[in-house]
């Protein structure tokens, strides 16, 4: 446990595979881990791609047929779908046979083991509009082919859920960080919520770098630097673009959005990864604040994200 | 990672469901409430995905202040408000600011 200021109590875990990180402002944790325990067990069990009893590999096991999903599975595939609309289809999620492709089809503990060489197979994304959901009736209908993974909004929206339960359980305030994508809920400490950013979540806390703070809403960063592996002499990594079917071949390596919720940021996030050149228009219409790295290391910042404090 | 922390009785777990089903109804709002954030930048008519009338009938006013610059110190928001066929909400974007010392989290990759 490590506590960053007096106020605030810090544990972390791992979940979802990855890291989890709790920050509770003037409250109790126990109870608090517990409750966004709840809420990520319940998130494994609904749209898990590893987990062979998860709901979403039942329903993609399923295609051209109607299935009635759990509130929560509705709840997710109607996000996606809604960050796909605002994206428009940057962030897709009928990337599962593409993920299937490139190799992402276990776990990510067990890629980074080189399985040797392999034919990249780029196939087209079937795009979002290729399923049907009815929100009232919480059905799903999947055209033959079509295959989702809401790894991306997925996880930030069990960011956004989690850290409402957390605040919910005992009032506290809350920042929960998924692998990096954060949440938070209730008053912040003193000053804000200081997050450092980094092209890998893994970086300490307290390691030396460029730190904003923010006293609600939320942070997310997209990257192409952390999740990646080689196959054969290829190296690839998980931001699938709909446009190739491929890993996006982008002028950013990673992307970090300020935004009122988690999927607002993520969904941001990675489209500014996806969109390439065209994200910095894209961002500044969105209005949202951002923070680009381009392949050569040049930093970009939108909308108001601040200059570093030197 | 298990703890006892988080083992909970069939009782508090149907409390957790009750309350996660709430906060989904609840994000899920929030998040079509969003979508009128990028109306303007994302115009696009919505052809057969969800058939729920509160997705394709969100209608959004956009409203930007940026300023507050003191210093080393830089910052900006954007509120957002939105009406759909569930009612209104109001989205902000979160002021951003500079600061130093030791973080409480790490955003990044992962």
């Amino acid at each position: 446990m490590i506590a960053p200021a007096a106020e605030t109590a810090t544990t972390t875990w791992r979940a979802l595979g990855t890291g989890v990180r709790l920050v509770v402002n003037g409250g109790e944790i126990d109870s608090v881990r517990a409750a966004v325990q709840d809420v990520l067990d319940a998130v494994d069990r609904a749209y898990s791609r590893f987990r062979p009893d998860s709901e979403i590999v039942g329903l993609n096991a399923r295609p051209d047929s109607t299935v009635s999903v759990s509130p929560l599975l509705a709840d997710a595939i109607e996000v996606a779908l809604a960050v796909a609309e605002r994206t428009n289809g940057a962030v897709d999620p009928t990337v599962g046979r593409a993920m299937r492709a490139i190799g992402y089809d276990i776990d990510f503990e067990r890629i980074r083991s080189d399985r040797g060489s392999f034919e990249l197979r780029l196939e087209p994304i079937p795009g979002w509009r290729a399923l049907e959901l009815s929100t009232a009736r919480r059905e799903v209908r999947l055209r033959p082919g079509v295959e989702l993974d809401l790894g991306s909004t997925g996880k930030a929206l069990a960011a956004d859920l989690a850290a409402a339960a957390a605040h919910g359980a005992g009032g506290a305030g809350v920042l929960l960080s998924l692998g990096g994508d954060i949440a938070t809920a209730g008053p912040a400490p003193d000053g804000g919520w200081r997050i450092l950013v980094a092209e890998d979540s893994e970086m300490p806390a307290d390691a030396p770098g460029e730190v904003i703070a923010i006293s609600d809403g939320a942070v997310a960063t997209s990257s192409t630097t952390v999740r990646r592996w080689r196959r054969g002499d290829r190296s690839v990594h998980h931001l699938i673009d709909p446009r190739t079917g491929g890993p996006a071949d982008s002028a950013w390596r990673t992307a970090s959005v300020a935004a009122p919720t988690c999927v607002d940021a993520n969904g941001a996030a990675t489209a500014a990864i996806v969109l390439g050149a065209d994200a910095t228009t894209w961002l500044g219409q969105a209005g949202y604040p951002a923070r680009l790295v381009a392949t050569s290391g040049a930093v970009t910042r939108l909308n108001g994200w601040p200059e570093p404090i030197q | 990672m298990t703890s006892a922390a988080t083992r909970r009785s069939p009782a508090d777990r149907d409390r957790a469901v009750a309350r996660l089903r709430s906060l989904t109804i609840g994000t899920a709002v929030a998040s079509v409430a969003a979508v009128g954030a990028f109306g303007s930048v994302a115009a696009i008519s919505y052809s057969g995905s969800s058939t729920d009338p509160v997705t394709t009938a969100a209608v959004s006013t956009t409203s930007t202040s940026t300023a507050a610059t003191s210093g080393s110190t830089t910052s900006s928001s954007t509120s957002s408000t939105t009406s759909s066929g569930a009612g209104s909400s109001t989205t902000t974007t979160p002021s951003v600011t500079s600061t130093t010392g030791t973080a409480h989290a790490t955003s990044g990759g992962s």
